[in-house]
């Protein structure tokens, strides 16, 4: 298993594999890491129209909590 | 003699071709049994309760029914809301085999369903009427034909005296609060576990709505040799190309650095990819692939490759506790195989290698669940201890991220092994047969001790002073006449 922190600017929900996982930061304002298993996944958030890239399809390692995985997304 | 040969062929002509008994599915969609259109409410997952139902006949159908009627009496109440039992608070229940019956009973008549349940299966001579039934005149010209088979006749007793002709389209009828039942068999061809759900029956482009329960409990407890495997058509193809893989399926086929996610993925794709060699697909006793019914939970426990996440569930905030509880029937085996020179005789052989290995499979899933709720808790407890220490040298220090959701896990194993206070009543459960038949004071007494065992329960009383510090365990005695009855001494 894995941890892994989606990283956007603004606080939108984070889809892996197409199912809603609530939000990219938590409520202090923090990014908030989320549970995934290892291995290969699709990416992508909420109100996609502004982000870039739409989705992404990463392979996620092994991670420990204290070094959780980034799958970055950009505003544009 | 020629009046008997006619006469078969007349019953063969009047029974005609068997309707296969999953038909093909008319359109992808939403629709049937998945668990989003099962358990619908999200507040009620606050608390998510998983039971996991062994193997083992009427041994393990009685002994699961106990967990049952243990967790009826657990009653507490919520920080909000009216009092409840846990038994209210079920989610999914996966089952195989014996453990099958009391789970699809249960998620179809609920407690009211109970008496029926004892009357209808528990106390009675279940295997008895197979036999009647195998050996009566008015079904050698069904037996006759290539697609029937013993299961067959199974099955039309389960649907008959059980399960009342109810089909998955029933199930979604049920009231809310029902559990999520996952039935599971083993499929021959892939020597994996194979689940009575829509989304497994979407690879078939079939609908199960339409399939009897009875069937999948059938297939479910369908053990080698003594009855025959259930066969279902694979329809996969043709008209069936508006097929979608799930997300995490297709990613899970290319997964190259985890194997045993990309193992799962090619078993399960390999109903669409393999259809011209596998447009049937045999199933027999769920016990073969998984004779605890964990591995489809530990799925959905431990990653997002499940129609029923609880990652997901967990990150969306969700599930703040977890319960586990497995009704384990396993027995011992026959101490005495080592103390003689003569080999074991065939029907221990058979025994041994129909469920010695998934005995020792079995284990391991527990301890996997077990493992993986006790990585969870020490990451979260890495996280907390490096935040502290962090800050003791610098008070300004803050984490550049918060952790996922604090969920509490329980992991709850009820087997014979847990019976330490009294060794002859350990002695006798692990000796029990695995039957559909068993005498009455031994199906009592199963139902007595699983809710002994629920009650004395560790990690359960933990688990409940966790939801209701308030709570406490009633006493469970069982009774020393019902033992003697139930154990006679050789």
């Amino acid at each position: 298993m894995s941890y892994v922190v989606v990283r956007f600017p603004e606080p939108r929900d984070v889809y892996i594999d197409d199912e809603a996982q609530g939000s990219n930061i938590a409520a202090s304002g923090k990014p908030r890491a989320l549970f995934v298993n290892a291995g290969k996944h699709t990416f992508r958030l909420s109100r996609a129209e502004n982000v870039d890239p739409a989705e992404q399809t990463v392979d996620v390692p092994e991670r420990p909590i204290l070094n959780p995985f980034r799958v970055e997304f950009k505003k544009c | 003699m020629r009046g008997f040969a006619v006469a078969l062929v007349v019953g063969t002509t009047a029974f005609g071709c068997a309707a296969p008994i999953n038909p093909r599915l008319a359109a992808y969609d939403a629709a049937g049994y998945r668990y989003a259109n099962v358990r619908t409410d999200a507040a009620e997952e606050e608390l998510f309760v998983i039971l996991a139902f062994s193997g083992g006949g009427t041994r393990a159908a009685a002994f699961s029914y106990g967990v049952l009627e243990g967790l009826q009496s657990v009653r507490y109440q919520p920080v909000t809301g009216t009092e409840r039992t846990l038994l209210d608070d079920v989610d999914v229940i996966s089952s195989v085999s014996g453990g099958s019956f009391t789970a699809a009973h249960y998620a179809l008549f609920g407690t009211e369903g109970f008496k029926h349940f004892e009357d209808n299966f528990l106390y009675r001579n279940i295997q008895g009427e197979l036999v009647v039934r195998a050996f009566a005149p008015w079904n050698w010209a069904r037996l006759l034909r290539s697609d029937v088979s013993r299961t067959d006749l199974a099955a039309d007793l389960y649907d008959e005296v059980v399960f009342h002709h109810a089909t998955f389209a029933t199930l979604l009828q049920a009231p809310r609060r029902r559990p999520y039942l996952l039935l599971n068999a083993t499929d021959m061809t892939l020597g994996a576990r194979f689940e009575f759900t829509q989304d497994q029956f979407d690879l078939l482009c079939s609908d199960l709505s339409a399939v009897p329960v009875a069937r999948a409990v059938a297939a479910s407890s369908a053990f080698p040799v003594l009855l025959s495997p259930v066969t279902l058509h694979n329809y996969s193809g043709g008209h069936c190309d508006d097929f979608r893989a799930p997300r995490w399926l297709s990613n899970g086929l290319g997964s190259l650095e985890q194997p045993r996610r990309v193992a799962v993925a090619r078993n399960l794709m390999s109903y669409r990819t393999h259809v011209q060699d596998r447009p049937f697909v045999h199933l027999l006793d769920g016990g073969l692939s998984d004779n605890i019914g964990l591995r489809g939970p530990y799925v959905a426990l431990s990653g997002q490759d499940s129609a029923w996440s609880l990652f997901t569930k967990i990150n969306q905030g969700k599930v703040r506790r977890v319960l586990v509880i497995t009704a384990n029937a396993r027995t011992g085996r026959d101490p005495d195989w080592g103390k003689r020179e003569s080999p074991p005789g065939v029907v221990d052989v058979l025994g041994l290698v129909t469920t010695g290995p998934m005995g020792n499979y079995s284990f391991e899933t527990v301890q996997l669940i077990a493992e993986h709720f006790t990585r969870l808790k020490l990451d979260l407890e890495d996280y907390r201890a490096c935040e502290t220490l962090a800050k003791k040298e610098c008070p300004a220090f803050s984490m550049p991220f918060e952790p996922p959701a604090d969920v509490t896990f329980h992991a709850v194993e009820l087997a014979f092994d847990n019976v330490t206070e009294d060794e002859r009543l350990k002695s006798c459960l692990e000796g029990l047969a695995t039957s559909f038949h068993l005498p009455r004071a031994q199906v009592t007494l199963l139902r007595q001790v699983a809710q002994r065992l629920l009650m004395t329960s560790p990690p359960f009383i933990d688990a409940m002073h966790g939801i209701a510090p308030a709570w406490q365990p009633r006493a469970v005695t069982i009774d020393p006449a019902l033992i003697a009855e139930a154990c006679p001494r050789p």
